[in-house]
């Protein structure tokens, strides 16, 4: 009973306040603080590690970040049709999700210890700095020990049928926990961590994710904007 | 053509006295807070000398400016899609230790200490609390300070120009933001958080959509945007528009006690921005900056600024704009840095003295003791130097410009001295006329001459009639439908309207004719 | 509140925008709401004008801007009066170093509550708990020896506590009482400087301490901003132009002044000058800021400066006089210079030396004051001629003290011969003096002379400019020592120069030809600014005599934009008349108690005992080798003051049944018998040290404390740095006690804003409020403005206005004093002053002795109240005039008490009263001066008055909008719109005599220490110290070091004493003291920019970081003034303390030439003559700090 509980509070109640945390979060902040939305970054404070750190943080991060879209919301039968057998998907995800993964997880203890090494950084860090990267080394430790460690030598763990249908029972609004019934305890304690990183995202500098400028592409270089007008004098 | 105004400044470096009045008054009233407490909008430099940010004219380091690519202009920093790519780490940022680590001092100990020794209050770092030594400031090599070593590193000296107590020589540089027309940090921001003012050209970072990425910083090859460190946004001189929209001179030209600051509008064309900014030579790039300031007096350029919305008292401004007057009458004024393409619009007029290279006896000749001024070509400061740096190279505007100077004191003095001396004019091709306006402007140089800024149009802008009793009640503004705005999307319905208004004027004179 | 819209946000980009420049340039629909953010921070709730009380001449009008209660920046003021359509205008006035005063308001370093060192509370509380009487604690304090030399040893340690306002005012009364009481008034002092920069703050202390017949000291010349050659030649303390005044100069040398770091809001007149046609020369020996401006730079060696100006003097005397006539020049000399006078030549061997002046009595005529009037040859009748405007006429009531060059027996105009060259009846060989580095060099050279009958038989005769001529080596045909051409190397042609300053002679013959062509086609519009580069100098009076004689040859001084602007030090008090009755309480008590700064430290900081520059190779026939045997003599003959006055308590002088006459003729007794003593003569004996030590808006101890090192050891007794050894020059007038006294003073008081080193160094400090938060008033010589200081804010925290401190003060004091002492006759013993009969002294000279009435229990109901005396006369300069007018006006404007006395209880009340009674800003008063002048003079001069005279200037009006100050004859300028203030312009124009011996500008000097010097004719004497330690003192390091002219100009970062702390300030240069030295010098020795580095001395040590630079000469540093020990100052390797100030390596110098009194225009005054203390021609070793 009380592992019952705890499964739909786990995985069929908290996924949702963590949901509407991070969507009205969002919309929060964006609405309230357009002054503290920025990607907080203190390269001009000390490069010296940034640019391996947070180059191997990002990317590694971001081809991470594919590779769980892939894995969780791409079912087995697309990636088969595709001519992928399961073995080869595995594979190909441990490889290169353990290598993005190390890159990010490396980046991140880079930033970590520059944040707390170096005096400038560190002084000029709030609390939230430092939890988001608390949280990230958090995640990523339980991800790589996942990908790393439980897959390789303890047994190759199928979460695309486990986590990636509880995932998709989520996303369609059925919840459904029985998925996660017999996910190892490392794979959930991952996925709960990952509940506080997206719990505190909107609060933080991690927000900086959504203004990635890809309109830039599309803008004209040089901007000129007119002095704004009310319809009262446009109507006069 | 597209006729725009872009409120502009004139500084006089003949009659700078290095003083930093500017700086401070700018750094009080603006940047006097933690984050920016580093960052000095505007800041005074000594030359020969490395500036600040250190070594900033170095764009191999910094990757400033734009750069012609097979007749094309682009940014040095490189494409909008290796931005996106380089976006997680920027190596040609400079750092806090190019310019500074600020710093204050322990003062409370010189009252505190219970030490039984005397209190002495130490230096210590306003980002972090500890102890330094200071070996870099703001402007460190102040007054030649640390020169021949540092100077010697000003990007502007060529080998010949020897650094040596009996050829001294320097003077003082203040800088601010350009507001340039083709401003490289404005194509530079991912986020289109930057941008030029339709009225008056000013350019500003829109701190509600500036993200942090800092592509601005290194763009700009002026090193005329700063990080703010508190904030994480970049921030920089927004040439006072609080001010200059009521008609008020920005703080840095008002507190200017030297009088060097001048500021007037200039009529330019924007639709031609790209092609002077892309001429191949240069050294004709002066020129071709000037090419694309309208004459606010040609019927041509009167009747495309009216299209523009621009008001018969910015037309008249512009007429009577200083700015005008030392940059296209009689070409005295050069933008910094041509060369880095993004046509400033903040000109300097050269120094003209220290006028002699003689010292304690090195003589220029025999002349007669009437000849009291000496030939330009003997300054103490070489002309090369100067080309360097207002010119991009060319020594012709460089002479000519200082040869009119000259010519202004030699005419001058014979008028005090009863005799008019005509030959030093014609020889520059000014008449008396521009002689006596040019004295006029340079010296006597009263307020209102100095400063020609006309005030905003804010009627246009929001509904006046209700805002008078609204103004400043900013937390209840939305509860007043009048005043929503509407932004662009009713802009283009009053530009429409304008339009509209416009042609039917113009069919109904032609009407009558 | 929601500012952006989601969907807004990214359909925007999608929406069509408007694109142009070739698809370039787009028009982004984003808005622009967010640009409130920086008007916000643009509004503010108020704007105040005021100014800063600061010694750097600017008296700029300031606007302080305060938002939300908080004073958050400061402007220039744009809004002066025009100066007409044909001149810059003064806006804007202010310089980054006043921009940034806001920072001091709420910095950390801001004294907020009064504090007193831990020891001496202790000992205090202690006390008081014991004795229970506040006077009785303090004197068991201060006899008892380890008590006392236990707190004062721990001056400058640190340990400040907080005190209550009423603990601390009991304490320094009680202090106050017991010192007079027991020691009397007299060894009390005040220190404050520049009157000017706040004229009530500055009034607030030496009005209360001048109540209870305290000392206050002056400043202007121990600065060394006293121009001593003023005084010489002009009989002016300093008069200069304007600076609009500049503007219009057409050939301007700055010489030794850096008016663009200095005088950063004038500087502006020198660069538009420039586009008017005038040419602008800089001699410095360093690159300075106003190099940058110049056409022609010349770079003499430090301290020979004089050498380039007597060789210029030399081309002009050639070309100018002697080979030409310029009848413009000759008019001029003729009228306002004592060139034409006769001068009585002495037999001494085979030759003749200059002497006195020839005079009336000489002639035996029977004139009033016939041995104060001057002659000339008359040539209208070729006959002696005593013409109108000598001294002697100005305290005659002849009428006749004019330059109207007419006969004061006949009244027949005079023609006086310039030169008696062919009216000779001989030629005599003179003997004239140089010196170079080893003393006197003799010249003989041939002067015509005349040889007349005097009541003492024949005497030989010659003018002036005759003498100057031969002196300055001019032949015109005469035999004798004189140099054939320029290229001679003898003195004073422009060879000569070469070999001393390095400058090519073909540029001194260019400029000085350049600079008088220039005053000959455009009559006197040649100028020189002038400042303390030069000024600084132990002989810096012969330097300008020089420059002044120059400028006097080609017909400039007196005439817009020509003559000599000298500005160092912002001495301009323009309402000087009512000012100085109000700050020296002389409504109420006359005469104050006034003591000459620079003997007061030279003797009781026992500067005096390290003496080693000896007179003797200073002079031609000196009678003393020390210096303070000088100062002795002048005290005695009532040449200078001297306080404390006796070894006797001057309160307890007095006995009951005796006339206040008689009481004067008993100390003359005393005095004759050795009864009594001069404290000068014995100042180290206990009795006679000076044992209280109030300073208020001053840093005493590190901006202006030359000898900073030896003031620490032996004023405040704490731990110093003296290297120096003593006793090398040994006094003969004065007992050098062999006890060294160390700690003389039992109370240091500072009152201050900020904690400078001053503040460090105190027992006790208190806390001041800023000019942001007071009422005063300023004015300057550059500019003719008057400014007000209002109160942006309350004095925060627990400061208080100085006017408020010592009101309260006077309070509490009051009521201890009147208990202990009760009413008093206090003897008091004055020189004999300037501008008084008393400067026709001469033969029998002596002090004056007056017995004034002092009753303790009403000093607080005098200080807040204007006495009468005020009615009866008020004036400055020897001008004066009934005030009784203006006096009960002010009654009705400010209130009155029950006997009618003006009410000046608040700070803007006294400000009111400086304006309400002042000829500069009270038209009616202004008229009565010039009536009063016209009874001197003869003159019609009221009509410099018409159209003033119904103004009055009232406080709001100058916060409405600056106001120039109104013309009055306390001023020689002629002030106006058009017309911008040039002094001696009333001189020139109006014929108003100098107030000097002639009456006119003084190129000989015959008094006779003056000629005992050999500096009766401006010459050359080279700089006086010669090794950084003295002889027998050994050298304390070794190693790789230099030894270099160590200079002290104005930092571009501070300027005087309230500056080098300033956070912001600092972050503009180095961050610290610094000192500047030559790129090659610094890599001989090792030194690489920003290198810490020691300079050391005989006289202390300082620490700094190292500034190497290609724009200073080799062998010279310079480390800026007033740079504080209190910011970033390291320990020196070798005493292993804490580096001092930049005075630490100085000593004060004294000239005993400005010690001479009691003689027209050398008589002392305060601030007005003595001497100066210079610190320029110190020598340094410098070498680099290991670590």
């Amino acid at each position: 009973m009380m592992m019952d509980a705890l499964g739909d509070v786990l995985w069929a109640f908290l996924p949702y306040i963590t949901i509407a945390v991070f969507i009205l979060g969002h919309v929060y902040k964006y609405a309230t603080d357009q002054y503290g939305w920025s990607s907080k970054s203190s390269e001009i404070l000390d490069r010296r590690w940034l640019g391996v750190g947070s180059q191997l943080f990002h990317w590694g991060l971001l081809i991470v970040f594919l590779g769980h879209i892939i894995g969780l919301l791409v079912p087995p039968s697309i990636t088969l049709a595709m001519g992928i057998t399961d073995e080869e998907y595995h594979r190909i995800a441990i490889i290169l999700g353990g290598a993005s993964g190390l890159a990010a997880y490396v980046g991140v203890w880079i930033l970590l210890l520059r944040r707390s090494l170096i005096n400038r950084v560190r002084a000029t860090s709030d609390a939230s700095d430092f939890l988001v990267l608390a949280l990230l080394v958090v995640v990523m430790s339980l991800g790589l020990y996942n990908t790393l460690y439980y897959d390789i030598f303890i047994h190759p763990f199928d979460y695309r049928t486990t986590i990636g249908a509880w995932v998709m029972s989520v996303l369609t609004l059925h919840a459904n926990p029985n998925y996660m019934t017999n996910v190892p305890i490392s794979f959930q304690l991952h996925i709960v961590s990952t509940y506080a990183l997206f719990l505190v995202w909107p609060f933080t500098r991690l927000v900086h994710m959504w203004s990635y400028p890809i309109f830039y592409l599309k803008r004209a270089w040089i901007l000129y904007r007119g002095q704004e007008t009310s319809e009262v004098v446009a109507n006069a | 053509m597209k006729v725009l105004a872009n409120v502009s400044m004139v500084i006089n470096l003949d009659k700078c006295v290095g003083c930093n009045a500017c700086s401070i008054t700018c750094k009080n009233t603006w940047t006097n807070r933690p984050g920016v407490e580093y960052a000095w909008f505007n800041n005074v430099e000594t030359r020969p000398g490395i500036g600040y940010p250190k070594k900033w004219e170095d764009q191999v380091k910094y990757k400033g400016g734009w750069v012609l690519d097979h007749g094309k202009l682009k940014l040095r920093i490189d494409g909008k899609i290796s931005r996106l790519f380089r976006i997680f780490y920027n190596p040609y940022l400079p750092e806090l230790d190019d310019y500074y680590e600020p710093w204050t001092y322990d003062y409370a100990k010189l009252i505190e200490d219970e030490s039984g020794k005397q209190p002495v209050a130490e230096p210590k770092s306003l980002l972090d609390g500890r102890r330094i030594d200071l070996n870099w400031g703001p402007n460190w090599n102040d007054d030649l300070a640390g020169s021949p070593e540092v100077a010697s590193m000003d990007p502007n000296l060529e080998k010949e120009i020897k650094l040596e107590f009996e050829r001294t020589f320097m003077f003082y540089l203040p800088r601010i933001c350009n507001h340039c027309l083709n401003p490289s940090c404005v194509a530079a921001c991912p986020s289109g958080a930057i941008y030029k003012r339709m009225e008056d050209g000013i350019v500003l970072i829109d701190q509600e959509r500036c993200r942090g990425w800092r592509f601005c910083v290194s763009a700009c090859p002026y090193k005329k945007i700063y990080f703010n460190w508190r904030t994480y946004k970049s921030e920089k001189c927004t040439f006072c528009y609080p001010r200059i929209e009521n008609g008020l001179p920005t703080v840095c030209s008002e507190t200017c006690v030297g009088r060097i600051r001048y500021i007037g509008i200039l009529l330019y064309d924007a639709d031609s921005v790209l092609r002077a900014a892309s001429v191949p030579d240069q050294k004709r790039l002066v020129e071709s900056q000037l090419s694309i300031i309208m004459d606010p007096n040609d019927p041509e350029v009167i009747k495309s600024a009216k299209e523009n919305s621009i008001a018969d008292d910015w037309l008249d401004a512009a007429k009577k704009s200083p700015v005008y007057k030392f940059l296209v009458k009689w070409k005295i004024a050069f933008p910094l840095h041509p060369e880095y393409r993004t046509l400033p619009m903040v000109f300097y007029i050269p120094p003209l003295s220290p006028v002699l290279k003689l010292f304690n006896g090195v003589d220029e000749g025999n002349l007669s003791p009437e000849d009291v001024f000496p030939k330009i070509d003997n300054l103490r400061i070489p002309i090369k130097y100067l080309a360097n740096m207002f010119t991009a190279g060319n020594e012709e505007l460089i002479r000519d410009a200082l040869k009119r100077l000259m010519a202004i004191r030699i005419y001058m003095r014979s008028l005090e001295l009863g005799s008019p001396n005509k030959d030093a004019l014609k020889e520059v091709g000014l008449t008396e006329n521009d002689a006596l306006e040019m004295y006029k402007l340079l010296s006597i140089a009263k307020y209102e001459d100095r400063f020609v800024i006309p005030k905003s149009h804010k009627e246009n802008a929001m509904n006046a009639y209700v805002e008078r009793g609204m103004c400043g009640y900013d937390e209840f503004k939305d509860a007043v439908p009048e005043l929503k705005r509407f932004s662009k999307m009713s802009l283009r319905i009053k530009d429409k309207n304008t339009k509209n208004y416009q042609l039917q004027q113009k069919e109904g004179v032609e009407f009558k004719d | 509140m929601p500012k952006a819209n989601f969907l807004k946000e990214v359909f925007r980009h999608f929406l069509p925008s408007e694109r142009f420049n070739g698809n370039w340039s787009e028009v982004d629909n984003a808005d622009r709401s967010w640009e409130e953010l920086y008007r916000h921070r643009w509004q503010y709730d108020k704007m105040v004008r005021t100014t800063h009380g600061v010694n750097c001449t600017g008296s700029c009008s300031w606007r302080v801007y305060v938002k939300d209660g908080i004073i958050v920046w400061e402007h220039q003021a744009v809004d002066y009066p025009t100066n007409g359509p044909g001149m810059p205008e003064y806006e804007p006035r202010g310089c980054p170093r006043g921009a940034s005063f806001s920072w001091y308001i709420y910095s950390p370093l801001r004294i907020k509550h009064p504090y007193v060192r831990t020891e001496l509370l202790r000992l205090w509380r202690d006390a008081l708990g014991r004795t229970g009487d506040p006077v009785e604690a303090w004197a068991r304090i201060v006899e008892d020896a380890e008590s006392s030399a236990g707190y004062k040893s721990k001056r400058g340690m640190g340990g400040f506590v907080r005190i209550s306002w009423d603990e601390v005012l009991q304490m320094i009364s009680a202090a106050l009482t017991y010192t007079i009481k027991k020691y009397g008034p007299d060894r009390i002092f005040g220190f404050t400087p520049i009157p000017a920069m706040p004229m009530v703050s500055f009034s607030a202390g030496s009005r209360f301490l001048e109540l209870l017949g305290g000392v206050m000291l002056s400043f202007y010349d121990w600065y060394a901003d006293l121009p001593t050659a003023s005084p010489q030649v002009w009989g002016e303390q300093t008069d200069v132009h304007e600076s609009a005044d500049w503007y219009n100069s057409m050939y301007t040398i700055v010489w030794g002044s850096n008016v663009a770091m200095t005088r950063t809001p004038d500087a502006h007149f020198l660069a538009e000058a420039r586009y008017r046609g005038s040419k602008l020369v800089v001699i410095t020996s360093d690159y300075t800021d106003v190099t940058k401006f110049a056409d022609l730079w010349v770079s003499p060696r430090p301290g020979t400066d004089a050498a380039l100006a007597l060789s210029m003097l030399h081309v002009i005397l050639k070309e100018f006089y002697a080979e030409r006539r310029v009848d413009y020049f000759v008019n001029y000399v003729k009228k306002h210079t004592d060139l034409p006078f006769l001068v009585k030549l002495e037999k001494r061997g085979d030759v003749y030396v200059p002497s006195r002046f020839l005079r009336a009595s000489d002639l035996g005529l029977d004139v009033p004051n016939a041995g104060w009037k001057t002659t000339v040859l008359d040539m209208n009748s070729g006959a002696i001629s005593v013409p109108n405007g000598s001294i002697g006429f100005r305290w005659s009531g002849e009428r006749r003290w004019n330059l109207k060059l007419e006969d004061s027996v006949t009244g027949k105009a005079v023609d006086p011969a310039l030169t008696l060259l062919g009216a000779h009846d001989g030629v005599a060989m003179v003997e004239f003096y140089t010196f170079d580095g080893n003393g006197t060099r003799r010249m003989i050279r041939g002067v015509p002379v005349k040889t007349i009958n005097t009541r003492s038989g024949p005497s030989v005769v010659a003018t002036v400019f005759d003498l100057l001529m031969a002196h300055m080596g001019v032949s015109r045909g005469l035999p004798g020592d004189y140099p054939s051409s320029y290229d001679d190397p003898r003195p004073f042609t422009p060879a000569w120069q070469e070999g001393i300053t390095g400058v090519d002679k073909h540029v001194v013959i260019r400029i000085a030809r350049e600079f008088a062509m220039n005053a000959e086609s455009t009559h006197g519009r040649s100028m020189v600014i002038i400042g303390a580069g030069v000024n600084h100098w132990y002989n810096s009076d012969l330097l300008y005599r020089a420059i002044i004689t120059m400028l006097m040859l080609l017909g400039t001084v007196g005439v817009n934009g020509g003559g000599l602007g000298h500005y160092v030090g912002q001495e301009k008090i323009r309402p000087l008349d009512s000012w100085s009755q109000i700050a020296f309480a002389q409504d109420w008590v006359r005469p104050p108690r006034l003591q000459n700064g620079t003997s007061w430290v030279y003797v009781h900081s026992d500067q005096y005992r390290y003496e080693d520059v000896g007179m003797s190779r200073m002079g031609v026939n000196v009678s003393h080798e020390h210096p303070v045997d000088y100062n002795v003599i002048a005290v005695k003959k009532g040449w200078l003051p001297f306080y404390p006055q006796f070894n006797a308590n001057p309160i307890s002088l007095y006995r009951d049944g005796t006339t206040k006459v008689d009481v004067a003729r008993q100390v003359e007794e005393k005095l004759a018998t050795g009864d009594l003593k001069l404290s000068i003569e014995d100042p180290d004996s206990p009795e006679n040290f000076p044992r209280i030590l109030l300073m208020w808006r001053a840093n005493f101890l590190a901006s202006s404390g030359k000898g900073h090192e030896y003031i620490l050891k032996h004023l405040l007794g704490t731990d110093n740095s003296v290297l120096a050894n003593e006793g090398i020059l040994k006094p003969r007038e004065l007992t050098q006690r062999d006890k060294v006294p160390i700690g003389k003073l039992d109370l240091v008081v500072t009152i201050d804003f900020r904690m400078s080193t001053s503040a460090l160094y105190s027992d006790i400090v208190l806390p001041a409020a800023t000019w942001y938060e007071k009422y005063d008033l300023s004015t300057t010589d550059l500019h003719p403005f008057i400014h007000p200081f209002n109160p942006a804010i309350a004095p925060p925290w627990e400061a208080k206005t100085d006017w408020d401190i010592f009101k309260e003060l006077a309070r509490v004091f009051s009521s201890m004093a009147c208990k202990h002492l009760g009413k008093v006759r206090d003897v008091l013993l004055t020189p004999q002053l300037h501008d008084t009969p008393g400067e026709l002294s001469g033969e029998s000279p002596k002090p004056k002795v007056t017995v004034v009435e002092r009753d303790y229990c009403e000093v607080y109901h005098m200080m807040t109240t204007l006495g009468p005396l005020i009615k009866d006369s008020i004036g400055t300069k020897g001008i004066n005039w009934r005030g009784e007018d203006e006096y009960l006006e002010l009654a009705k404007l400010n209130g009155a008490d029950e006997h009618s006395h003006p009410l000046i209880t608040s700070d803007k009340q006294v400000a009111e009263a400086i304006l309400h009674l002042s000829s500069t800003t009270n038209g009616n008063a202004s008229y009565k001066a010039y009536e009063a002048l016209e009874r001197i003079t003869g003159l019609k001069l009221t009509q410099l008055a018409d159209g003033q005279r119904d103004i009055v200037i009232h406080f709001d009006d100058l916060t409405a909008q600056p106001r120039r100050v109104l013309r009055s004859p306390i001023w020689s300028g002629l002030e106006s719109e058009g017309k911008p203030y040039t002094p001696f312009a009333l001189n020139v124009e109006y014929l108003v005599p100098w107030r000097t011996l002639t009456g006119r500008q003084q190129v000989y000097i015959d008094h006779e220490w003056f000629r005992e010097f050999g500096e009766h004719l401006p010459t050359y004497k080279p700089p006086v110290v010669k090794s950084p330690f003295a002889q027998g003192e050994d050298i304390p390091v070794s190693g790789k070091y230099l030894v270099a002219r160590y200079l002290t100009p104005h930092g571009k970062w501070q300027i005087h004493s309230t500056y080098m702390d300033n956070q912001i300030m600092l972050t503009l240069f180095r961050g610290g003291p610094v000192v500047w030295i030559n790129y090659e010098d610094a890599r001989e020795i090792g030194i690489k920019d920003n290198d810490w580095v020691e300079v050391i001395n005989r006289n202390g040590v300082v620490v700094a970081r190292a500034v190497v630079s290609i724009r200073v000469p080799r062998g010279t540093v310079i480390m800026y003034h007033a740079q504080e020990r209190t910011v970033y100052v390291g320990n020196s390797e070798l005493t292993g303390k804490v580096g001092g100030t930049h005075n630490s390596v100085t000593r004060v110098m004294v000239k005993p030439l400005h010690m001479v009194g009691g003689y027209a225009q050398l008589s002392w005054s305060s601030n007005y003559y003595g001497p100066i203390g210079t610190q320029r021609d110190t020598l340094v070793i410098v070498r680099r700090r290991s670590k």
